[in-house]
């Protein structure tokens, strides 16, 4: 059991969402980071899609009822646990009536509080996301308050933590050569064409071109981008049909709409790229403000950069046992 | 004869000018209540000068086979994060670091081997002085 003893709006429960009901009008939710929510749970020695408490607004605080294995994924948060730093992407074991605090992010967006065992809330419709535009799933419905009381899991013995903690090396280092940083920090996100991308002519080029700044309008369902408008040779009026998180939707003022993890379940605007799903996870650590360029990528790069995630997440899974194993026979 | 004073700079300018002089990469003295140690800056991972009155020395050892490093890994485009002070440094196994603790507080007196460095369970890795 954890209690939240500090904590601004908008920090849910989220796991690696309900696919599968769009076609009822349901959002998929989920974590915005999935990458940094996968690592977590393997590093504890959890299920892959174990719920966590996903930190959108700092700082928060929440105090440990029992000994309890944790790890912050996703951004370093300047965590302490009892005043004592406690490093990022590091699993440790709080004691009963420890406290974890977290302080603004200097870099990134959202921290994953990962629990042994998982935040242990009714699972709806398969998923113990919080959906909040629905007002269902995680702690019912909403976001965590002051007080509230989290039950946990029956935690793995593959996540018993040596006593000095056990920490893997971050995905942004591991993975340099497949996530490549540009010299202007702007944040590259690669994307295909989608189905109205002929539609807007030269103004095409320009959406790949051109450096994008992340606008205030942006949130879980979806990011608005501002900078010079794009929009289609002819006005196009469409129907509405179903769309998917990374889709970047063009409205009539021509500031893009890249749709994240709430993403609605439909839509009309005509569809100019769409993100492809191994690099939503970086969108996702974007903070408001911050500048992006679309690059243009393909099925076969999304299928092997997925490959080399995957394979990320299961080399922490077995080292870290591997590991965890090796200790306990030479202690 | 008198003793000499080790925590005097002009004993300790001596003898450093007298060490690189003869190419020595460094000395240490000890005796009761009393230690000196000065290591040519260069020669090893940790380059001090340090006198104190009360050193006691602690060999912390590999608590496993790994690579050592002496802080972590850098993140592109991204601050440097300090270890914290009860960490003197990591073991990478794979995608894995293990941090390497002291059991109280203490400060790294001089590391034993070189960062990134393969080392053996058991081995030396630094010496520390309890605070």
């Amino acid at each position: 059991m954890i209690e939240i003893t500090r904590t601004s709006p908008f920090n849910t429960v989220q796991d690696l969402g309900r696919p599968g009901f769009r076609h009822i009008g349901v959002t998929a939710s989920g974590a915005m980071d999935p990458f940094a929510l996968k690592l977590g749970n393997a590093l504890l020695g959890n299920d892959g899609g174990s719920a966590a408490i996903e930190v959108q607004t700092f700082p928060f605080q929440l105090r440990f009822s029992a000994s309890t294995a944790f790890v912050i994924t996703g951004v370093d948060c300047e965590a302490t646990l009892d005043g004592q730093t406690v490093l990022p992407w590091c699993a440790a074991t709080a004691d009963a009536g420890q406290v974890l605090d977290t302080a603004h992010p200097r870099h990134g967006a959202r921290a994953y509080v990962c629990l042994a065992g998982g935040v242990d809330v009714a699972a709806v419709m398969g998923s113990c996301s919080t959906s909040l535009r629905g007002g269902f799933g995680g702690n019912g419905g909403r976001f965590l308050a002051v007080g509230d009381r989290l039950a946990l899991g029956l935690a793995n013995r593959a996540g018993d933590i040596p006593p000095c903690g056990l920490a893997m090396v971050e995905p942004a280092v591991m993975l340099a050569d497949v996530f490549p940083v540009a010299p202007d920090g702007a944040l590259l996100v690669r994307a295909i064409p989608a189905g109205e991308h002929g539609l807007f002519g030269a103004d095409a080029e320009r959406f790949w071109n051109q450096t994008w700044k992340l606008s205030p309008q942006s949130d879980r369902t979806g990011y608005r981008l501002s900078g010079e408008p794009i929009r289609p040779v002819t006005p196009v009026e469409m129907r509405s049909h179903g769309i998917v998180p990374g889709v970047v939707q063009v409205p009539p003022a021509g500031q893009p709409i890249i749709q994240m993890a709430d993403a609605n379940t439909a839509g009309g605007y005509p569809k100019i790229a769409g993100v492809i799903e191994p690099d939503l996870w970086r969108l996702g650590q974007a903070r408001i403000g911050s500048t992006i360029r679309f690059v243009q990528s393909s099925h076969a790069e999304a299928v092997a950069i997925e490959k080399a995630m995957n394979g990320f997440v299961e080399d922490v899974r077995r080292t870290s046992g591997m590991v965890k194993r090796a200790l306990m026979a030479l202690a | 004869m008198s003793k000499m004073d080790l925590s005097a700079p002009a004993t300790i300018e001596t003898l450093t000018a007298a060490l690189e002089a003869a190419g020595v990469d460094g000395l240490e003295i000890t005796r009761p209540g009393q230690s000196l140690r000065i290591v040519i800056s260069g020669t090893a991972p940790a380059h001090t000068v340090s006198v104190s009155d009360t050193f006691q020395a602690k060999i912390v050892k590999a608590p496993m086979a790994g690579q050592f490093l002496c802080d972590l890994p850098a993140v592109p485009g991204c601050q440097t994060r300090k270890r914290p002070a009860d960490t003197l440094g990591f073991l990478r196994v794979g995608p894995m670091l293990l941090p390497v603790k002291t059991e109280t507080a203490a400060c790294v007196h001089r590391y034993l081997v070189d960062h990134e460095t393969i080392v053996g369970f058991g081995d030396p890795i630094a010496e520390i002085t309890s605070q």
